[in-house]
């Protein structure tokens, strides 16, 4: 049994429970720790939201004052007939409730009594409440509890759009990978994943570490935008598959006249529209278009000449990225030097997505459950641009066509509350801004008491609610090495060691790492 | 404010003359027991008053630079006490003899309830002190007993001889006039510095022989000690050094510098009583159901700790008159 750390001392179905710690240092106490409170029926298994050191006046009177020779009333040192003299309470909220007979589990409906023991969860404790299965896998393990790896739904996860949030630094990369990791593992989908600053294909350009390519080899294909990566098959637009909607998208900054000034001369072009707007005479338009909004617009056009992926004869890769996409494979889709510009970016995924999505819909059965995972979503799905692209459709009606949708993003309040409604399942990691942290957990029951744990936790561990999980869980996100993976996700006997060093031969050979 | 000025400084010659010995803790530490009680009045029904009283005796230790409980003791007992003759010639031989020694009290329900609060605290004293040898067992408030029958101070003073125990009775406010100041002697030796004890002059120990069970004095016990302790020795009387230096030990708390830890949480363990007062209360309804009296007379007769009714009109009336205000 684990080591007990208060007692309960109130208790409401609505507000939570509060124990009197029992710690001579609260410290050993986090938020987000499970702890479970022995009623008489029921375990209740609790999330630690919040811990306090109240207010005393006579600890007020003491702080500061130099008194000589004498002793300080810490709880190391003053025993009191009732235990401690200064004592801290933590405030915990029940999220399942296991009966002590049966293991059961159930809603937390009801309340345990006065003076019931609360304890740090045990192995045992998690092991009633989190199920494996077939198509699970783990992230990393459960905070406050020794060496227990919490499996996650990759079935569940993928049949519905989820999100992850988390600010730059937080691990969201990481993140990213494991869940790949995950979904292709466990074959319950396939991936497409942008890879802007190159760290999903065989090794990270920024940190070394193994990309999916290098797990998965057989599984993957490396795209690449860049004509300098020899390594991956080049990816080329065709020009004429450009329509006014990813100009929308990737400019960002086009008014509402430019707007309908692109709409205009999409009605009666006879070529494609970047050219078509390039080569659009003032006087022809003058009398539909106003000059300085089709002069504007010219200029602007003027910032995809750098577009050397956009051209005519090359190899169409969209039909290779479906017929590798119906084969089961994954995409990651290399940006090279484009790399930092955010306006390729936009303009590649618009493009390539709402191609997707044409084929998914045209043509469902033919295809497996494709997972897309979108970073810097929130520029695809701002109020203010949503509607132009085909992600706010996509987020929607995404599951009927197996296509779905991962957000990935650091600012889920500037998405649309709407697609954000639509995430089954968020993967959370640190946020600071309140309006962030409200978004990222709305419509989660206990949302003030996730926000607190949210805004509170480290680097490298993640919030996760949803279909996919149990119940809602912090989890520390697993380091990421090769033996990590390979003993916790791929299961260390689909592939052995000589599999991964033969992999990691093949891969020096053409890196030269 | 001449007046005042005049007799504020009265008693303060007889302090300067008085000896004041400088003391240090002693390089051992003894074992130390505390004892206090209190009591709580639930009901009153015409000239009967029923009250639960607590008394807890907490053995403590000083160990590794902190206080550490050692074990802890607990008596508590319903306690009726009656103005009324024919009630309390119905009762106990103890009910009998406070009722006459108290009759010229002001308040005689709170008097007998106060002996009765002393009786458990030297019972439990007694009792704790029979288990220890070499310790030091102290009471709050002073070793003096108005009403011999009521406390055992006397056996509890012959058993701590016995056994080697330094048994103090420690005030934590006295009201003495000690040194024949218009002022408290609390608030004569206000300005004396130190760690330091002074024994009461002769004349004040003479007049109370008969009711005092040990020598007075008055003790601060560490350097920053906010105020003048009464402390009565009982035993080791020939030795004041020997038994404020193993005082002195309990007596570093940061909470009350001066004033020994274990009594401090004793205090804290006796009052409880009257933050459950509820319970009682409840459990005397069901009780009262039970001997078959009304309950609008439980809950009529229901009174605040102290004895007076919730209920009295005398409330009624302050009440109206600060609305009237």
């Amino acid at each position: 049994m684990s080591e007990k750390i208060g007692e309960v001392i109130s208790a409401s179905v609505l507000g939570g429970l509060v124990a009197k710690l029992s710690l001579d240092n609260p410290e050993d106490l986090r938020i987000g720790y499970p702890v479970v409170v022995e009623g008489r029926t029921y375990y209740f298994y609790c999330m630690v939201h919040d811990i306090v050191n109240q207010s005393v006046d006579i600890a007020e009177r003491l702080a500061g004052s130099r008194m000589r020779d004498s002793i300080v009333p810490l709880s190391e040192t003053h025993e009191g007939f009732s235990g401690r003299i200064f004592y801290s309470k933590a405030n915990l909220r029940p999220i399942q409730l296991i009966h002590r007979g049966t293991h059961k589990l159930s809603e937390p409906q009801t309340i345990p009594p006065y003076f019931s023991v609360a304890r740090h969860a045990s192995l045992r404790d998690v092991e009633k409440i989190y199920q494996r299965s077939d198509f699970s896998a783990p992230l990393g393990s459960i905070r406050g509890v020794e060496r227990f790896m919490v499996h996650i739904d990759f079935s569940k996860l993928t049949e519905k759009p989820f999100g992850i949030f988390g600010r730059t630094g937080m691990g969201k990369s990481v993140l990213n990978k494991l869940v790949c990791i995950g979904i292709l593992s466990r074959e319950v989908g396939s991936v497409l994943i942008f890879d802007m600053h190159g760290e999903y294909g065989v090794y990270s350009r920024t940190d070394k570490t193994e990309g999916l390519k290098y797990y998965f080899p057989e599984k993957v294909k490396v795209f690449s935008l860049d004509p300098k990566n020899k390594e991956a098959v080049p990816f080329i637009i065709d020009p004429d598959e450009i329509r006014p909607e990813d100009i929308i998208v990737a400019f960002q900054d086009l008014n509402r006249n430019m707007v309908d000034a692109i709409y205009e001369i999409n009605r009666s072009r006879k070529e494609d529209i970047v050219s078509a707007i390039r080569r659009a005479d003032l006087e022809e338009w003058g009398h539909r278009v106003h000059p300085s909004v089709l002069s504007a617009l010219k200029r602007r056009m003027g910032r995809m000449r750098r577009f050397s992926f956009v051209r005519r004869g090359g190899k169409d890769a969209f039909k290779q990225l479906i017929s590798l996409i119906r084969e089961r494979r994954s995409v990651v889709l290399d940006f090279g030097e484009y790399g930092t510009d955010q306006m390729v970016y936009l303009f590649v995924a618009n493009v390539l997505t709402r191609r997707l999505f044409d084929m998914y819909t045209e043509r469902n059965e033919e295809f497996p459950r494709l997972v897309l995972f979108l970073e810097e979503a929130h520029k695809f799905l701002a109020p203010n641009i949503a509607s132009y692209t085909i992600f706010n459709k996509l987020a929607r009606e995404t599951r009927k066509f197996n296509l779905i949708l991962a957000l990935v993003d650091q600012r889920p309040a500037k998405i649309d509350d709407e697609v954000r409604s639509q995430l089954a399942n968020r993967l959370i990691l640190s946020l600071k801004e309140p309006s962030d942290l409200a978004s990222a957990l709305a419509g989660v029951p206990d949302r003030s008491v996730w926000e607190s744990i949210v805004a509170t936790i480290p680097a490298r561990t993640v919030a996760m609610v949803g279909d996919a999980i149990r119940i809602p869980t912090v989890i520390d996100i697993m380091n990421y090495t090769p033996e990590n993976v390979r003993e916790n996700i791929l299961d260390g006997g689909n592939m052995t060691s000589e599999d991964m060093d033969t992999i990691a031969q093949k891969v020096d050979k053409v890196f030269s790492f | 404010m001449r007046e005042v000025a005049l007799y504020r400084n009265n008693g303060l010659d007889v302090i300067e003359s008085c000896e004041f010995v400088n003391f240090d803790r002693s390089r051992t530490v003894r074992e130390m027991v505390a004892v206090d009680g209190s009591y709580s009045f639930l009901l009153n029904i015409s000239s009967m008053w029923l009250a639960i009283v607590r008394v807890g005796g907490l053995g403590y230790t000083f160990r590794d630079g902190g206080y550490r409980l050692v074990d802890s003791e607990k008596l508590e007992a319903p306690i009726l006490v009656s103005t009324e003759r024919r009630v309390v010639e119905r009762q106990s031989d103890l009910h009998v003899q406070l009722f006459e020694s108290t009759r010229l009290s002001g308040d005689r329900p709170r008097a007998m309830m106060n002996e009765f609060r002393h009786h458990l605290e030297g019972e439990l004293t007694l009792q704790m002190a029979r288990e220890r040898e070499g310790a030091i067992i102290a009471v709050d408030g002073t070793l003096a007993s108005f009403h011999k029958e009521s406390n055992h101070l006397h056996e509890t003073k012959t058993e701590c001889e016995r056994r080697g125990n330094i048994l103090v009775g420690i005030s934590k406010d006295s009201n003495s006039h000690a040194f024949g100041g218009v002022r408290t002697d609390e608030e004569l030796l206000n300005g004396k510095n130190g760690m330091a004890f002074v024994r009461v002059p002769t004349g004040y120990e003479e007049k109370h022989r008969g009711f005092l069970h040990g020598d007075v004095y008055f003790a601060r016990l560490h350097p920053d000690s906010v105020k003048w302790f009464r402390v009565d020795v009982g035993t080791f009387k020939d030795d004041p050094s020997f038994v404020f230096s193993n005082l002195a030990h309990y007596a570093m708390s940061g909470l009350c510098p001066g004033y020994p830890y274990p009594l401090l949480e004793a205090h804290r363990f006796a009052v409880t009583i009257r933050q459950f007062k509820d319970v009682y209360e409840e459990v005397l309804l069901h009780l009262g159901i039970e001997e078959g009296m009304p309950v609008e007379e439980v809950i009529g007769g229901l009174t605040h700790v102290e004895g007076e009714r919730q209920g009295a009109f005398h409330e009624y009336l302050d009440q109206a008159s600060r609305d009237l205000r």
